[in-house]
């Protein structure tokens, strides 16, 4: 055990988890799920620690880890059961909604897309990666990323009306 | 607005967490790094050999040596083993129809998967007369038994939601289920007699329930890494003050507890009866539970590999290690006498010894089947 450096993992641990357990929540959608995610991911991160090397590594295995069993999940059919996937947003109230009621119309949103398509608009648009960065996570092609992320946007605005203006975010992303 | 759906995300993504459990986290991790060096002791060479394989390509596989009989009389307190779709019993062979990925023994016959698709494993029970009857889907290999009685459990996930069940094979009815989490670890941890032993994030047991009474007991978490169960015996890992591996320990009601200091990887395996158990060593080692102390096993202490399963009280299959294959043996305790039963030296033919989880592991590794826990580099399998 000499090669795991349990302070450091700790370190990493309290550093990260919260940053790493919202990211989980948008994939999932669910507070329990997410932090069931993160145990697993940080775990798996735990075991590769010597040779991870350096914090920034560490962070961007448990990412992958999270998006990777994240999206596992989701391509088993159990877990659908586990999330309001057929409740469409009542996008007729987006003009006086709340902050709550967007939050909410906003993760009814998400759950409605793609495991890949969902993880793509986390890591870019939460996390802030870059296209070639997201793609590495994702164990895809840029172009992939590309692609996947203009549907993701697309069907957002699709579902979410006037609730969410990206039609800036989409005519930089997707080519005319 | 550009910045709109990262200020959105940001607000949804504003909920309360429970703080990480690091001391969990690393006590899980460290038992995943236990077991797989293990594995690559007892059998490196495998891992080698099948990572350059054609494991994932096995389909339709058998073994043209198979000597079929109908011999009514199964006995599964016998040593055993599969080669690809084929059961080998000191007295018959069995062509199961499935390659067999993993398998386990109850008193009645034998529960194992079967490959089925890229992710999935069929589960079977076969009671040693015609074809043998699925009775599951899972994708985690994993199975528990206990070769005395007549239930087996594992991680079903044929329905819209994963379960944890028992079957009593007698009878073929799943006498016990309850709602699963597709987590790291497997809910069933082991089976002893008509008790289940449930674990919730790890492998530690966190509830044991009686099959026959429906008793559900809270054993807590004392944080002690679970090893196995055999009657009123408990084996542990055995670790100081800084979490350092010092071997197991053995708990019992009456005798309390017995320290087998052996000082390397902690897996072991108790004999039926709970009068041995065999650990995970360089070489294969075998300790008497009353007293800690090792058993002499003459020449075959030297034998690089281990004893992962017993066919009865006082035989143990050994799987051991040559320069190019792995050998199966059948050795007894205290003696120290083995004999051979087959050698495995075919890596393009799946093959499975009962009641460990070892082998499964080391052809993970090579992608055949996507099993989280296979996740191995070359440096830590080492």
């Amino acid at each position: 055990m000499a090669a795991r450096d349990r302070a450091a993992f700790a370190d990493f641990v309290a550093a990260r988890s919260g940053a790493l357990h919202r990211a989980a929540y948008l994939m999932v959608g669910d507070v329990g799920l997410a932090q069931d995610l993160v145990q697993e991911a940080l775990t798996k991160t735990y075991v590769a620690w010597p040779r991870l090397r350096d914090p920034a590594n560490a962070e961007a295995y448990t990412r992958k880890a999270i998006t990777t069993t994240a999206i596992t999940w989701f391509r088993r059919k159990s877990w659908y059961g586990e999330r309001p996937a057929d409740q469409l947003p009542e996008t007729s109230e987006a003009g006086h909604a709340d902050a709550v009621a967007v939050r909410t119309s906003l993760m009814d949103a998400l759950a409605q897309l793609p495991p890949r398509q969902r993880a793509v608009v986390v890591l870019r648009y939460y996390e802030d990666l870059t296209e070639a960065q997201t793609a590495a996570v994702l164990g895809c092609a840029v172009g992939t990323v590309k692609s996947q992320g203009a549907a993701a946007l697309g069907k957002l605005r699709a579902l979410m009306g006037d609730q969410l203006d990206l039609t800036d975010l989409i005519s930089k992303e997707v080519p005319a | 607005m550009t910045e709109q759906l990262k200020t959105m995300l940001d607000r949804a993504a504003a909920q309360h967490f429970d703080p990480v459990d690091v001391d969990a986290i690393t006590a899980a991790g460290d038992r995943t790094v236990r077991r797989r060096r293990v594995a690559a002791g007892v059998a490196g060479v495998a891992v080698l050999a099948v990572i350059g394989g054609t494991v994932a390509a096995l389909a339709g596989s058998g073994d043209d040596k198979a000597d079929f009989s109908d011999d009514p009389g199964f006995r599964t307190d016998v040593p055993m083993w599969t080669e690809g779709s084929v059961l080998h019993t000191p007295e018959a062979t069995y062509e199961l129809g499935v390659d067999v990925f993993t398998f386990v023994r109850t008193s009645e016959g034998i529960v194992f998967t079967g490959q089925i698709s890229e992710e999935r494993l069929g589960v079977y029970s076969f009671t040693g007369e015609g074809d043998p009857d699925k009775i599951g889907e899972t994708e985690d290999p994993h199975l528990r038994s206990d070769p005395d009685g007549p239930y087996a459990g594992w991680l079903d996930q044929s329905g819209d939601r994963p379960e944890a069940v028992v079957i009593d094979q007698g009878s073929g009815d799943r006498v016990w289920s309850a709602p699963a989490k597709l987590s790291f670890s497997f809910p069933i941890v082991a089976i002893d007699g008509s008790s289940v032993y449930l674990a919730d994030a790890d492998e530690h047991p966190t509830h044991l329930v009686d099959l026959v009474t429906g008793e559900d007991v809270v054993l807590g978490d004392d944080g002690l890494g679970f090893v196995d169960v055999e009657g009123d015996l408990s084996a542990y890992l055995l670790e100081d003050a800084d979490g350092a591996e010092l071997g197991l320990e053995i708990r019992s009601d009456d005798r309390g507890v017995v320290e087998i200091r052996f000082g390397v990887d902690g897996l072991g395996v108790l004999s039926p009866g709970g009068r041995w158990i065999s650990v995970g060593a360089d070489d294969v080692s075998v300790y008497d539970t009353a007293t800690g102390a090792s058993v002499d096993l003459g020449a075959t202490d030297a034998i690089p590999g281990m004893g992962i399963a017993w066919a009865d009280r006082d035989t143990m299959l050994v799987v051991a290690q040559t320069a190019e294959a792995l050998v199966l043996m059948s050795c007894e305790v205290p003696s120290g006498e083995c004999e051979e039963l087959t050698t495995f030296d075919d890596f393009s033919t799946l093959f499975a010894v009962p009641d460990s989880d070892l082998l499964w592991m080391l052809r993970g590794e090579s992608g055949g089947l996507t099993v989280e826990s296979s996740e191995v580099s070359a440096s830590e399998a080492g």
